[in-house]
């Protein structure tokens, strides 16, 4: 148990390094993009012109003055308070903005995951017991066509089935649970081929092993020998392989938002470069490290769940 | 089919699509964007190949200059990508100890995100140019060579032919040059073609949600969002550059899959994905 607990800290105190490094990167982010912010403020109804002095002001208050490193630590102190910032565009708390758009897309990337883990996770065991059948065939010969498509184009030919084809689901906007189906398709039907793959070639080598060999010897049927001893063995590489695209899939919610026009933090960011809003991009690189750092952290605790000989591990 | 015919099919794709760019301005039957305002929409014909998009321009030969933007700054960036992955995963590889955690360290911020996250946050501040989206390929780019680079170069390190070159080369940098890296040469060809399929389609990704190269560039991603809007009266305008798309970023990740298979090297799909 104290291993346990070790192992759980290195993965904590890595998690922790890991953040502070994404907020020196959204913080650079601020810091090389073009124009004062001072004048941003000021000047942000388009019509006033501020003086030198009004700027100066702004420019102090923010701590502009001072030198990277300072202006880094206090906007970190800043953020600790909970403090993200205010946007430029809408002059409203950033962090509102935040509250009403996460819950958007983390709902559609943990919908997208579903459908991948559901997806891959049979079909890779159906292809592992028939391997060489024709099914197997035609699907690793159609493995690398689907990689190679990218999510915006399966996005389009999802929209002209289902939505204007057979009318079945809608397109855009975000009206009820239906409207997250056909882009959570979209992010997650191009690798779900490729997960299937490595879920396959795992199956086939555990089936190749002393200990599945041993399973099998004591009488278990094949099926049952496959799902209770080489799955949980596949599994630790495919778990892995989840959590990168998981990751993969949080990115590109961007892309389907914008497709499907759904309110969350992809769309949102989008238009905050439109409108040159650069904290709302600061925001977006913050949030998206910390989302991306909790998938990390339920992989590696998952790992620990099913692989034993990781909790032993100095 | 054979391994060599497959191999043979993916290289010879790929170079027809790189000569179709190169010499776009010679094959291409009109210009990309000169605007016909009297011609919209119309369908294929002799003139035509592939019809006129929605302000008159020719689609066949915007299809045929779309892939040189993108195509260009995916290999530039790849090269870039190498060279810098390839330098600090030696360093971080060979000396090990503090500069190995540091290394590792600056790594992760760049593994912790989604690329496209990456590449949004830099082209959205840098403003989208064709620098601001080279440098985003970079940045998402380098970690994973870089990762890989490491871990090849410290399962070297302690082989005995490296203490043996270590009696006559005592510079570390020329022993890594000259001794080691052609050994991973194979799996550094791998990682290249792969992250230069990724670019490709992380390119048209951003063209695509307005976030890469900008109308009116002759750019796949751009054309297909575009091509949306009016796709039921002139479906050539999307269907074109998607299957171009396609046939691009197809043949590079093919090729480097086959690569891969014909020289058994070490694959690390699961961790360059992001």
């Amino acid at each position: 148990m104290t291993n346990l607990l070790r192992v759980l800290a290195r993965h904590l105190i890595q998690g922790v390094l890991t953040l502070l490094g994404i907020t020196v990167l959204s913080f650079l982010l601020g810091h090389i993009a073009p124009g004062d912010p001072a004048y941003a403020i000021l000047g942000s109804d388009g019509v006033t012109v501020p003086t030198e002095e009004q700027v100066q002001v702004v420019r102090e208050s923010l701590g502009l003055d001072r030198s990277v490193v300072e202006q880094y630590f206090l906007w970190l102190g800043q953020l600790f308070r909970g403090n993200i910032g205010v946007s430029f565009m809408t002059n409203r708390l950033i962090e509102q903005e935040l509250l009403a758009r996460i819950p958007v897309t983390v709902q559609l990337s943990l919908l997208a995951i579903t459908f991948l883990v559901l997806t891959s996770l049979p079909l890779g065991l159906f292809l592992a017991l028939h391997k060489d059948s024709l099914l197997d065939h035609l699907f690793l010969g159609l493995t690398s066509l689907f990689s190679a498509v990218p999510g915006f184009l399966v996005a389009l030919v999802l929209i002209l089935i289902f939505a204007e084809g057979l009318r079945l689901l809608p397109t855009s906007g975000l009206n009820g649970p239906t409207s997250l189906i056909l882009p959570a398709l979209a992010i997650s039907l191009g690798s779900m081929t490729q997960i299937t793959r490595v879920l396959r070639a795992e199956l086939l080598a555990a089936f190749g092993t002393e200990y599945f060999q041993s399973a099998r010897a004591k009488g278990f049927p094949f099926r049952f020998a496959a799902v209770k001893h080489a799955l949980p063995n596949a599994m630790s590489s495919v778990l892995t392989l989840w959590g990168n695209y998981f990751i993969a899939i949080l990115g590109g919610s961007a892309v389907a938002e914008s497709i499907f026009a759904l309110p969350g933090l992809g769309q949102w960011v989008l238009k905050s470069i439109n409108s040159h809003d650069y904290p709302a991009i600061q925001a977006y690189v913050l949030v998206m490290g910390v989302l991306c750092l909790m998938i990390f952290l339920v992989v590696d605790l998952l790992q620990l769940a099913i692989q034993p000989r990781l909790r032993r591990a100095s | 089919m054979s391994r060599d015919s497959a191999l043979r099919i993916a290289a010879g794709m790929l170079i027809a699509v790189a000569a179709m760019s190169l010499l776009a301005p010679v094959i291409a039957p009109a210009s990309p964007i000169a605007v016909d305002m009297s011609l919209r929409n119309a369908p294929p014909s002799s003139a035509h190949w592939l019809g006129t998009d929605t302000l008159g321009r020719d689609v066949a030969s915007r299809v045929i200059y779309g892939g040189r933007g993108a195509l260009a700054i995916s290999f530039g960036a790849t090269l870039i990508s190498m060279v810098i992955g390839i330098a600090l995963g030696s360093l971080a590889g060979w000396f090990g100890k503090f500069t190995d955690t540091a290394i590792q360290v600056f790594m992760s911020i760049f593994q912790g995100l989604p690329g496209l996250t990456i590449s949004i946050a830099i082209v959205g501040v840098m403003g989208a140019s064709n620098l601001s989206i080279s440098v985003a390929m970079v940045a998402t780019g380098w970690s994973g060579i870089s990762r890989v680079v490491r871990s090849q170069i410290r399962n070297l390190r302690n082989e005995q032919f490296v203490e043996a070159a270590k009696v006559y080369l005592p510079a570390p940098g020329y022993l890594i040059v000259r001794h080691l890296l052609p050994l991973t040469m194979p799996t550094l060809v791998v990682l290249a073609t792969q992250r230069m399929g990724r670019m490709i389609l992380m390119i048209a990704s951003l063209s695509f949600i307005g976030v890469g190269l900008q109308p009116p560039t002759p750019d796949w991603g751009v054309m297909i969002q575009d091509g949306r809007q009016y796709f039921a009266q002139q479906p050539w305008a999307l269907l074109g550059p998607a299957v171009m798309l396609f046939i691009a970023s197809f043949s590079v990740a093919r090729l480097g899959e086959l690569l891969r298979d014909r020289w058994d090297t070490f694959s690390d799909d699961a961790m360059a994905v992001r």
